[in-house]
């Protein structure tokens, strides 16, 4: 090792500048959660459902760059014996379920992207192309996308569809709340506008979690006592109620916490102004010091070597 | 370390692995995992009351393929017999629930030695180890392992809380991740347990009247009450009433549980009778345990009324009440239950009698007035008339209409006297009450900038609801006059007030944006209404065409684009 | 690190048949990327919307990188710890490091959806702190730099003095001396840097790798999510770097027709079941903590899985290498590290797409025909162009000085 001690100290010092350096990069957005007091969103209330799926047409319809389909696809009863899944053609599905209280009345169910409060796939997002919206809309951006999926892995309810089958600009597909189109003017989404039976209600998000309730006070008999998205995940801005238990209408039991309250601490953690590579990177470079054999002799036929060059 | 050492260590540690690769304990039994069939219900060796936690899983024992395997040996292979040769249904035969050891010595004893036994007389036998009855379950999501407390069928409220809620704890401890149960819990999944574990029987008038015929009306076989001063069981005729009266859910100081005494008398009558070679019932599982059929019309027309000296009717009246009293038609409503039970509980004596009017603790400390009007409870008065309007050809209008009493609902009962019952209803001709313009199909157009128009057929309805009404002897008794009818749907407005009501649009706004509370706009209002009342019925139409008959006859989208 | 390593090019024959046979798998895995990069990744792998991530990220990026892992291990123990016994096995394993980790972007090309979008995590503007997969990417480039740094010495030893560029280049000759022997000087001071650095990031990469699948705790088998799960990752990491070491190194001299370098091999290992079992350690005392140890013999393919990648391929290693008759005989030693490497590679697989267990997957993933080629191409390719260098750079240690050391 070609270094004495002087040179060694400057390098130490130099690192601790860094550090300083460190202080100020904050490539952490912390008040994604806090800004959401004004955010949208939608109670679906599973009990009114007929499964016409006009939800699914007026989706189809309103995003101009999904292929788009016949009239006769959305009449096609028979779609509904299978369940189905969002896929990168459809960011909305409706599913029928078999309602133990009454076989004659299925209860339909329409699935799309949650929109959670605290979404796992923005905070997995390598490019940041998955954007949280104040309005509560989550918004992917295909031109910072690089195709890595890590969105699909972290989503808890597997919304995001990928375009598999397209080889040169494939993008992640979900559900966009009708951001450009409707609800960064504050418009309702398409999808709450078709449907005949108004089984949605678009408002603002806190003020919709006391009309489910009120919703739910008033009709005991008919409600499980539970706004599945209240409190999931952190939280959704997407909202259901239902007269069956949520696990029989395809709504995992998922805990209160939010993923990224998972992984964001520990990442927070380590990266905390660079702190912590920094004392491992004086941890070994110490080691390296203090650990240098102290033989005079092979110091001396260096340095021989060195002025050889 | 040597060489061999080593050697033996890798070996052993490539065996173990491998053996936990390819071995999954339990498939013996699997197949009757898998079979589905409702029939087929499993018994759940638990006994956490005296086990406590379990260190293995619990054993699903399957009765009647033992009853079917040794039904020449007869049920004196595992179960006691007293002095009398009746069997106590109790396992096993030589039980010993001292303590845990005791007990997992004497379940293991019988069940394996007797398993062995024909085993080795090359009989066809069940499991002699472990894995084979102790079956590895992956996950316990599914209500299928409901257990029927094995040590002596508990009441399944006790069964919850003793082994779904106490094994859920421990796994929660475990793991953290047990569903944690609770009465909500139970209530929700009532239904799949009670699906799940044996239907329970129900000893109704037409079995009642089977055991009559032939029994040749012999009450005291069946029916005894206690006598306290000779201190043993006898039969006095005229207090014959349901074994519940005395046989609680429970075993009690004096008396057993009824699930113990129902088993031990009926299946042992049955098979006394059936050894002497007489017409008897049942005595396998599922033989009284299925699901109760609908009896059929021709059936209950053979069972005479049930002579316990009831009265035709009754004039209920309370001392000190501020109500009129209430003719009560006794006979007609004991055609519409199946036992007396229905509404008497156990015992055959007037509510009045323990459901006083502070409440006592015979009455469970439900006061009369609530014991006459809960409408939660299917045994009140107004909890029974509850639901019987969710029954489709009324849940039509009701299921939109706030259950319970209003005031209206009073006085159709508290008539003061007999006159009122059974006269002809007072709904008469609908058309006389409607419009000239809305007496025909009307064409909601209302929306039509947006959306296709929709076919009404307004009086159509209308008088459909009226015969509806009429035919059923309830409602005509609470619909008091035509506008009864018309009140499902032209609700929260005052009928009679001029001699049109209210629009729909009036409440229900055409423009969804402007709506800020819970009232769902016009669009929805309509569909949720017509086709809510439809689904409810079961009648068509319940597609688009069936009201909006496009041009293009297009299903969805009736949007105009 | 100092120019006076005992290294010198191999001198083989190169086209042996294995040669040909990794040229085979190499042919047929590229063809099969070209494929993907033709057809898209639907028409090549079994990946699904509930699967997004298989064969390939398991593999190439994950395995790709805890294998590597003997890079900044043994420049740790060499120039660190300055234990200069077992300088000779630093520079394969910076090879081995380098070329790995090369390939893990490679790899990472054919399976990224859109791959010309790869340099995006390098623009200000598209960084988002909070991923982890965001550290990931950094960590990695910046490391793959370091490891270039670091692998520049070989280079300029080689070359300096012998730059012979044919016909018309020749002109640059002179300038490319003397740019290595500038080169050369510098990195002789700051090499150090370099080295401790490749320590940080490596350790900062290895244990994000496991912080990966922490988002997904809905989704995860128990026995395989943990908030420990970082420390997990580079535990095993740091554990099968000199696993990797002895198994390139005896392959190496199998395959140049060396004696197995036992007098340095031995003695690394010695540091195995340390590392090992404080893997082991951590990964019991978790289970315990948490309860988890009650799906182990559910019978599940996770829990199968465990036991095999835990419980064969980890522990019993461990407890092979506690014994010094293992390590000192070649035969044991090797098969020893085998089982470690292989340990690793399931326990990254299982992780990623085994215990990985979406809510509505139809059936389970398995990887498709063309998965398994590229993969096994890129390994294949990784093989060949690691024996090209060895045999033009000087790498492995010159075999007639190995009489001088004892």
């Amino acid at each position: 090792m070609g270094i004495n001690r002087r040179d060694f100290i400057k390098l130490l010092a130099g690192t601790g500048g860094i550090a300083l350096f460190g202080k100020n990069v904050n490539v952490w957005a912390d008040e994604h959660v806090t800004s959401l007091h004004e955010s949208f969103g939608v109670i679906v209330d599973t009990t009114l459902c007929v499964g016409c799926r006009s939800c699914e047409k007026a989706c189809n319809q309103i995003n101009q760059d999904l292929p788009r389909k016949a009239s006769e696809f959305y009449k096609d009863n028979s779609m509904l014996e299978k369940r189905r899944r969002m896929a990168a053609d459809s960011y909305t599905v409706v599913n029928r379920y078999n309602n133990p209280e009454d076989t004659n009345r299925p209860v339909y169910v329409k699935f799309q992207c949650m929109h959670c409060t605290d979404p796992a796939c923005v905070s997995a997002c390598i490019v940041g192309a998955l954007t949280k919206e104040s309005n509560g809309a989550i918004r992917y951006d295909p031109w910072k996308c690089i195709g890595c999926r890590y969105c699909m892995a972290a989503c808890p309810f597997q919304v995001p569809a990928y375009e598999y089958n397209n080889a040169m600009t494939p993008q992640v597909r979900k559900c966009t709340f009708c951001f450009e189109q409707r609800t960064s003017k504050g418009k309702a989404p398409a999808c709450v506008q078709a449907c005949p039976m108004e089984v949605m209600t678009f408002g603002k998000r806190r003020e919709l979690i006391k009309i489910a309730k009120r919703r739910i006070e008033k009709h005991p008999d008919r409600y499980i006592p539970h706004l599945y998205g209240e409190h999931e995940l952190g939280g959704t801005s997407w909202m259901y109620l239902s007269s069956l238990p949520f696990e029989e209408i395809d709504f995992p039991n998922l805990g209160y916490i939010s993923p990224p309250s998972y992984t964001e601490p520990i990442q927070h953690a380590i990266f905390k102004h660079f702190i912590p590579p920094l004392t491992l990177f004086a941890v070994l470079g110490g080691l390296m010091w203090f650990l240098k054999p102290k033989v005079v002799k092979s110091e001396s036929v260096l340095e021989e070597e060195n002025s050889e060059k | 370390m040597n060489k061999k050492l080593a050697v033996s260590i890798i070996i052993i540690g490539i065996c173990m692995c491998f053996f936990f690769l390819f071995g999954e304990t339990g498939s013996i039994w699997s197949d009757e995992d898998s079979a589905e069939s409702s029939v087929v219900h499993p018994i759940l060796i638990a006994d956490t009351g005296i086990f406590k936690k379990l260190e293995r899983p619990p054993v699903k024992f399957y009765h009647d393929k033992h009853t079917v395997a040794l039904e020449k040996e007869g049920c004196s292979v595992c179960h006691p017999q007293d002095k009398k040769g009746r069997f106590i249904f109790k396992y096993p035969r030589l039980r010993d629930d001292k303590n845990k050891q005791s007990l997992m010595n004497s379940y293991h004893d019988n069940c394996i030695g007797c398993h062995r036994e024909r085993a080795k007389a090359g009989k066809k036998a069940g499991a002699v180890t472990c894995g084979e009855c102790h079956i590895v379950r992956e996950k316990y999501k599914k209500i299928e392992h409901a257990p029927i407390g094995s040590d002596y069928y508990l009441p399944l409220e006790d069964t919850y809380h003793r082994d779904c809620i106490g094994c859920h704890k421990e796994e929660k401890k475990l793991t953290k991740k047990a569903e944690v149960l609770n009465w909500k819990g139970f209530y929700v999944k009532k239904k799949e347990i009670e699906k799940a574990t044996w239907p329970k029987m129900d000893f109704d008038y037409y079995l009642h009247y089977q055991h009559e015929k032939g029994l040749e009306k012999d009450c005291k076989l069946c029916h005894h009450i206690y006598d306290e001063k000779e201190k043993k069981l006898v039969y006095k005729k005229g207090t014959e009433s349901s074994c519940r009266d005395c046989h609680r859910e429970k075993d009690e100081e004096s008396r057993r549980s009824f699930q113990k005494v129902a088993h031990a008398d009926c299946i042992n009558c049955h098979m006394e009778r059936s050894k002497e070679g007489k017409k008897t019932g049942p005595y396998s599982c599922e033989g009284c345990h299925i699901e109760q059929k609908q009896r059929t019309a021709r059936e209950l027309a053979v069972v005479p009324r049930p002579g316990r000296g009831q009265p035709d009717r009754v004039l209920i009246s309370i001392k000190d009440s501020r109500m009129k009293e209430v003719p009560f038609d006794h006979k007609g409503h004991e055609a519409q239950s199946l036992t007396c039970r229905n509404c008497h509980h156990e015992k055959l004596i007037a509510c009045k009698e323990c459901h006083t009017k502070n409440g006592s603790p015979e009455g469970g400390m439900v006061n009369l007035a609530k014991a006459y009007h809960e409408p939660l409870s299917e045994r009140s008065c107004v909890g029974c008339h509850t639901s019987y309007k969710l029954k489709p050809s009324c849940a039509g209008c009701h299921h939109l209409l706030k259950s319970g009493v209003t005031e209206a609902s009073c006085l159709p009962c508290h008539s003061g006297s007999f006159k009122e019952v059974g006269v002809a209803s007072k709904l008469g001709n609908p058309k006389e009450l409607l419009p000239a313009n809305m007496s025909g199909d009307i064409t909601i157009k209302i929306m039509e900038k947006d959306y296709m128009p929709a076919k009404f057929p307004h009086l159509r309805i209308i008088k459909k609801l009226t015969e509806i009404s009429k035919s059923s002897k309830l409602a005509k008794q609470f619909h008091s006059d035509q506008k009864t009818i018309c009140s499902s749907c032209h609700h929260k407005s005052p009928l009679g007030a001029k001699k049109e009501v209210p629009l729909c649009s009036t409440c229900h706004s055409l423009n969804m944006e402007s709506r800020k509370t819970d009232t769902p706009g016009l669009l929805g209002a309509y569909h949720r209404l017509c086709l809510g009342c439809h689904k409810e019925m079961g009648i068509k139409p319940v597609d688009c065409t069936g009201c909006h008959a496009g041009k293009t006859g297009l299903k969805t989208g009736m949007r105009k684009q | 690190m100092s120019s006076r390593e005992n290294a010198a090019p191999v001198k083989i024959r190169f086209f042996t048949t294995g040669v040909k046979v990794l040229i085979a798998f190499m042919i047929t895995g590229l063809s099969f990327g070209l494929y993907r990069m033709v057809f898209g990744l639907g028409s090549t792998t079994n990946l699904t919307d509930q699967y997004p991530w298989g064969l390939w990220i398991g593999v190439d990026v994950a395995s790709g990188v805890a294998l590597a892992a003997g890079g900044f291990t043994s420049a740790f123990l060499a120039h660190i710890f300055h234990r200069e016994h077992f300088h000779a096995i630093v520079r394969p394993a910076l090879l081995t490091a380098m070329l790995g980790y090369t390939f893990v972007g490679i790899g990472l090309m054919f399976d990224l959806g859109r791959w010309y979008n790869i340099w995006h995590p390098m623009l200000p503007m598209m960084w988002q702190g909070n991923s982890v997969l965001f550290e990931v990417g950094m960590c990695v480039m910046v490391y793959l730099t370091v490891l270039y740094i670091e692998f520049l010495p070989v280079v300029t030893e080689r070359f300096i003095g012998k730059v012979n560029l044919p016909g018309m280049l020749s002109f640059f000759n002179k300038p490319i001396d003397r740019l290595l022997t500038f080169l050369d000087n510098i990195l002789g001071k700051v090499m150090f840097v370099f080295v401790i650095a490749g320590v940080v990031l490596s350790c900062l990469h290895q244990s994000s790798l496991g912080t990966l699948m922490v988002i997904s705790p809905y989704k995860m088998h128990p026995l395989y999510w943990s908030l420990l799960s970082p420390l997990f990752f580079l535990a095993s990491a740091i554990a099968v770097g000199y696993p990797m070491v002895i198994f390139e190194s005896m392959i190496a001299s199998k395959s140049f027709g060396h004696k197995s370098e036992m007098h340095i091999l031995t003695p690394l290992a010695k540091f195995i079941p340390y590392l090992l079992g404080i893997y082991i350690v951590l990964k019991i005392g978790d289970m315990i903590y948490r309860g988890t140890y009650v799906y182990l013999f559910e019978g599940s393919i996770q829990s199968r899985m465990f036991w095999l990648e835990f419980g064969t391929l980890t522990v019993v290693p461990f407890l092979m290498l506690l014994s010094s008759r293992v390590r000192s005989s070649a035969g044991w030693l090797f098969s020893a590290a085998t089982m470690c490497i292989f340990g690793v590679l399931l326990n990254r697989c299982t992780v990623f797409f085994i215990a990985y267990r979406p809510p509505f997957a139809e059936k389970a993933y398995f990887p498709a025909i063309g998965e398994f080629a590229l993969t096994i191409g890129l390994i294949a390719t990784l093989m060949l162009i690691y024996r090209v260098f060895v045999s033009i750079l000087p790498v492995m240690p010159a075999p007639e000085k190995e009489a001088v050391r004892e």
